[in-house]
């Protein structure tokens, strides 16, 4: 027994430390596969866009339209918007006396000039283009952004209009110039849109943000990324426009769209959640682009507008050499806001901006080279059979 | 010495001292001004404060709210920062310097 209990001892003495070895061993192990696991995590390709992400497929329903001639010269505009036949042209500034002439989209009559140009009192050095035309207590008004002022005005359109001058209801003092989109969302709330920069300090290139904010109190709600930023140095674009989107807002204020301009891919946002998924055409072309030197990048849409039903995108889709540019862009990617791709639209006359009257259901274009307007009627698109056949 | 010789020599030392004064004043002139444009360039000793610009991007869409470069802008030059930012299509990446 005393040599069994000896025995057992040394027995107990000799195995405890080796048990011991080979479970801190164990979990040395584990410890090792647990910290390569994360390095090759670490090391992998970064998630560029921070949402949902899904794809889609260009469609085959096709359908060809004729556009109408709009007798509306928009030389030295570089953007424009259009509601109720009332159309919108954004000047661009130096030498001109006004910032916005307002046209009557159907006789090309000018209605008058407003946000008078210069360092004057109630005038302005530069303002932001119209992103957004809505009605408010039967009244139709817009959120203007004078950024060297630091004023964020409620211009009231149909005021000013009936006047000749410019009218605003609420102008708000002190908004700096890291915002360069507002968007009213109604319940005293709006949508900004902090673009991305370089911070020449570190070298940084910051990331695109949207926040919600209060209206007209200008507190912050809530703030949300799309796209991680990228500081490609190899670039022959700089970095800060790789995520450059157009964004168009639904009527109800409740859902906003964005069209990238370097992928071919639209964003939905929920203006509610303050939440985007992604839709990517299927393709060669992904986000891999951004880490190439873009010399092959392509530009893809060149605007989008949005109706209670249906979204807009003007599809270029190919690489902006100025040959390409000149011939301008003949097509309409029509999705609906799920997402889904509706039809493809081929215009007869091509353009190089949009813009939506969505009380008269009408896309107005402006080719740049001939300075002329064009109509096109969102009726003989035949984009609503798809809604028909969904609720079937 | 002559009395002659003398007078010489004294508008000898006064032509030489008249000038010399002036030379030396229009020294402290051009290094006054060099001063100070130095000064008003490197502030002080805090250097000179500068800021991204941005040539017109020529074809594209990309509109935001940006200061556009001097079109003298290079690579080894700038100037000074403009007075207001606009809407604009950025183009190519400068620096300016702000006054």
């Amino acid at each position: 027994m005393g040599l069994h209990g000896i025995v057992d001892t040394q027995y107990i003495l000799s195995i405890k430390p080796i048990l011991l070895i080979l479970k801190i061993m164990r979990l040395k192990l584990l410890l090792l596969v647990f910290c390569v696991a994360m390095s090759i995590i670490g090391c992998g390709p970064k998630k560029v866009f921070l949402g949902e992400l899904e794809t889609f497929t260009l469609t085959d329903d096709t359908i060809s339209v004729r556009a109408d001639s709009v007798p509306i010269e928009l030389y030295r505009s570089f953007s424009f918007a259009v509601h109720d036949s009332l159309f919108f042209s954004c000047v661009t500034t130096r030498n001109e006396n006004c910032l916005f002439k307002v046209f009557h989209a159907e006789t090309g009559e000018l209605l008058g000039s407003y946000f008078p140009y210069g360092h004057g009192s109630g005038e302005y050095l530069a303002v932001s283009p119209i992103m957004q035309l809505y009605e408010d207590e039967g009244q139709l008004k817009s959120l203007i952004y004078a950024p060297n002022e630091n004023k964020l005005m409620k211009w009231n359109v149909t005021k000013s209009v009936r006047t000749g001058k410019t009218v605003c209801d609420e102008v708000i003092d002190g908004i700096d110039g890291r915002f360069s989109r507002f968007f009213y969302l109604g319940d005293e709330t709006m949508l900004t849109y902090i673009a991305s920069v370089h911070i020449s300090a570190n070298d940084r290139i910051t990331q695109p943000k949207w926040q919600v904010r209060t209206y007209p109190a200008n507190e912050l709600v809530k703030e949300f990324a799309e796209y991680q930023s990228i500081n490609n140095k190899k670039s022959k674009i700089i970095p800060e426009n790789f995520f450059y989107v157009f964004s168009g807002m639904k009527p109800d204020m409740k859902r906003m769209v964005e069209a990238m301009l370097y992928l071919p891919q639209i964003n939905i946002m929920n203006t509610d959640k303050a939440e985007s998924k992604g839709y990517l055409m299927k393709g060669p072309d992904g986000y891999s682009i951004f880490h190439s030197d873009m010399a092959e990048a392509k530009e893809y849409y060149w605007g989008v507008q949005a109706d209670d039903k249906n979204i807009f995108a003007l599809w270029f889709g190919k690489k902006n050499t100025e040959e390409n540019y000149v011939s301008g862009a003949d097509e309409l990617h029509v999705f609906d806001w799920n997402g889904n791709m509706v039809k493809r639209v081929k215009l007869s006359s091509p353009v190089h901006y949009m813009s939506l009257d969505t009380s008269k259901g009408i896309i107005y274009g402006w080719n740049e080279g001939r300075d002329r307007v064009y109509r096109y009627r969102v009726k003989g698109m035949n984009v609503n059979n798809h809604h028909k056949q969904m609720k079937q | 010495m002559s009395k002659k010789r003398i007078y010489a020599i004294v508008v000898a030392a006064s032509l030489f001292t008249g000038y010399s004064a002036y030379h030396a004043q229009n020294k402290q002139e051009l290094s006054d001004t060099l001063l100070a444009n130095v000064e008003a360039l490197t502030q002080d000793e805090d250097g000179i404060e500068t800021a991204d610009c941005y040539r017109y991007g020529s074809g594209s869409h990309a509109s935001e709210l940006a200061s556009e470069c001097d079109s003298r802008t290079s690579p080894n030059k700038m100037y000074v920062c403009p007075d207001h930012e606009m809407f604009m299509t950025r183009g190519l990446r400068g620096t300016c310097y702000k006054k």
